[in-house]
């Protein structure tokens, strides 16, 4: 390939400028939005996994062999000895892990009730595992042994409650009795997961299992691991070495990781339609671009230039256009990307009503990777475009392609 | 042969010795054999689920059939209170500042988890103010001459718009009872298991009480002692004094 040829192309991208700059835009949009949907998509799996493991279901779960199965009564009385914590303390696989009651609960408020879930968690300890306190709305976190409470903002405002407030709850005890108490509403809690915003609250460990007759028991324990989960989980097992417990990895918990993994599928599959929403725009511009130009490849062609001399020389300008186009789009949609890293995006509007365990503010995940591949693939895609219509048009007869309008 | 003649003679001589008596009357008679002006009962409630069986007492007092007030004394739920007072039905529980009013759906809650719902305890005194009786046949129920009544409910808002009731024909004491919807599905069904007599009056010591729609689960509600038209403070009846 001369030297000639390279500054023709150069010549030829330079020439036209409006033109150029379109398909520039064109390529460098297409790189930009594939770059910026996969760090979205990226940040939502991420997301999505943290607000499960943190909220629900820890990397590994403990929980009593029994409750499983029961899972729809929840039995209570089916749960963990809390003594086993010191165990865990003195495993080093274990990073982080926190105990905790989930108890379904009526809102009592002037002689009406409200459906709503308490979650007892260990108010000193709790913050190495899930820190409670940086979702803290308004007010504080309950302090140990006391009837406080903090609540979902979206639950007070329905109910028409604040910080300073008072409410009743009736559960069901380990006992499978009932049980009444008055709690204090001393903060207001933003959890971004908006199906618990609208309906949990957070109670100190010790007075919930005193509420509920669970002294020394709790119904489960998340714990954050080092390494796979899934070998952590049977280490766990082997070191306990108690048929009435059962450890857990994530991953062996269906409910939930078939929600993580329908989710990831579902998160594939809008990225592939705007993949290739994308793509139909730089081929469509790209082959545009070629046809456009067809009566010129003509004139060309009847000075002499030879059918193959016309497919390099479009190839080249292709090449220049479609990598600077591509590249230039990649580095902005990155540049865009690592800025809404910090900023996030706000989902809150679009979110609301949908009983999804996705935050309703997303930040965005950008991997190398992905820019590789978004700028890789928009080039791929353009030259593709540049060869199948270069073809077509090199094929024309030389005074077809100086009739062609 | 001889034996199925035997029993056939002996129904058909036990039904023409009952009395003729309407539906209503026999109601009516239900319910003033089971009217004192005062009890006390120390009683017990086990319920038997899928997780085992649990049992809990209590102690009752109350004031014609109106007006009651239950106090829990086993240990999971001591402390905790019911108070029946113009018909309307208060909890009472000892870490709750105030007293919890129950109403609409919230009635059809289960009691401490039995097959005894909330609704259970706020039944009518006079049965015929809202059902209407139908004699459907008389029989011989666990050894006991029954009357067997259907009861249809006059009004739409009641927990058993249909139920069929097994009376005995001596005493004039509930021995067996089936609550269906008013599309006929099964929901609870009641079968007095002992009985004993109190002031000319037999009433059920030991009931066993199915909720149709739980799976594997019962209720035997025991009347360990009682104590009938013996004078009980007014005050005992007030909101004020469940708070206490």
């Amino acid at each position: 390939m001369s030297k000639t040829m390279w500054m023709l192309a150069l010549r030829n991208v330079t020439r036209n400028k409006r033109r150029t700059f379109l398909s520039l835009i064109a390529i460098a949009i297409a790189a930009l939005s594939i770059v910026l949907l996969l760090a979205v998509v990226e940040g939502m799996k991420i997301d999505l996994k943290k607000n499960l493991t943190d909220y629900y279901i820890g990397e590994v779960r403990i929980r009593n062999a029994q409750y499983n199965r029961y899972e729809r009564y929840h039995p209570l009385h089916l749960s963990v000895d809390q003594s086993i914590v010191e165990t865990l303390k003195h495993t080093p696989l274990v990073t982080s892990y926190s105990q905790r009651v989930t108890f379904p609960s009526l809102l009592y408020k002037e002689e009406k009730t409200y459906s709503s879930v308490g979650i007892g968690i260990d108010m000193d300890k709790e913050s190495s595992y899930a820190d409670f306190s940086s979702i803290i709305s308004k007010g504080r976190l309950p302090n140990v042994g006391s009837f406080e409470i903090v609540m979902g903002s979206q639950l007070a405002q329905n109910l028409n409650l604040d910080v300073g407030d008072t409410i009743t709850t009736l559960s069901t005890t380990a006992n499978r009795a009932s049980n009444a108490a008055t709690w204090s509403i001393v903060g207001l809690v933003s959890f971004p997961v908006g199906s618990m915003n609208n309906s949990y609250f957070l109670a100190p460990l010790d007075t919930v299992q005193h509420f509920l007759s669970m002294e020394g028991k709790v119904q489960e324990i998340l714990l954050k691991v080092e390494g796979d989960e899934i070998v952590a989980a049977q280490e766990l097992t082997t070191l306990f070495h108690n048929p009435s417990l059962v450890v857990e990895p994530f991953q062996h918990i269906q409910q939930l990781y078939e929600l993580l993994e329908l989710s990831e599928k579902i998160y594939y599959l809008i990225s592939l339609f705007f993949v290739i929403l994308a793509s139909t725009v730089v081929i469509n511009t790209t082959m545009m671009m070629v046809f456009e130009r067809t009566q010129e490849l003509g004139t060309l062609r009847a000075l002499g230039l030879r059918p193959q001399k016309v497919h390099t020389l479009l190839s080249l300008e292709g090449l220049i256009l479609n990598t600077t186009g591509s590249l230039i789009g990649a580095l902005i949609g990155t540049l865009i990307a690592l800025v809404l890293t910090h900023t996030g995006i706000d989902f809150t509007e679009a979110l609301s009503g949908v009983d999804m365990e996705v935050s309703s503010i997303i930040y965005p995940v950008v991997y190398l990777k992905h820019i590789v591949f978004s700028w890789l693939f928009t080039l791929l895609i353009s030259t593709g475009a540049i060869i199948i219509s270069t073809r077509k048009v090199t094929h024309k007869g030389i005074t077809e392609s100086l009739r062609y309008v | 042969m001889k034996r199925y003649l035997f029993l056939l003679i002996l129904l058909l001589i036990s039904i023409a010795s009952l009395p003729a008596l309407s539906a209503d009357e026999i109601i009516q008679k239900m319910d003033e054999h089971q009217d004192f002006s005062s009890t006390i009962i120390k009683g017990s409630i086990t319920r038997r689920d899928r997780f085992g069986e649990l049992t809990s007492t209590y102690t009752a007092w109350a004031q014609g059939s109106d007006t009651f007030l239950l106090e829990f004394t086993s240990p999971a739920e001591r402390g905790q209170k019911i108070l029946r007072l113009d018909n309307q039905l208060y909890l009472f529980y000892p870490s709750a500042q105030e007293l919890i009013r129950l109403q609409g759906s919230a009635l059809r809650q289960s009691l401490i988890g039995s097959d005894l719902s909330y609704e259970d305890m706020s039944s009518h005194k006079n049965t015929l103010d809202v059902y209407d009786a139908k004699l459907l046949s008389s029989e011989i129920f666990n050894g006991r001459q029954c009357y067997v009544i259907e009861l249809s409910s006059k009004k739409r808002n009641v927990a058993y718009p249909i139920q069929k009731m097994w009376v005995d024909a001596t005493h004039y004491s509930l021995v067996k009872s089936e609550a269906f919807t008013a599309s006929g599905r099964h929901l609870k069904s009641i079968e007095v298991e002992k009985t004993m007599m109190i002031n000319n009056s037999v009433i059920a010591q030991k009931t066993l009480v199915i909720d149709q729609l739980k799976k594997n689960s019962s209720t035997t509600l025991e009347i360990l002692s009682i104590e009938v038209d013996v004078p009980i403070e007014a005050h005992l009846f007030t909101l004020q004094n469940l708070r206490w």
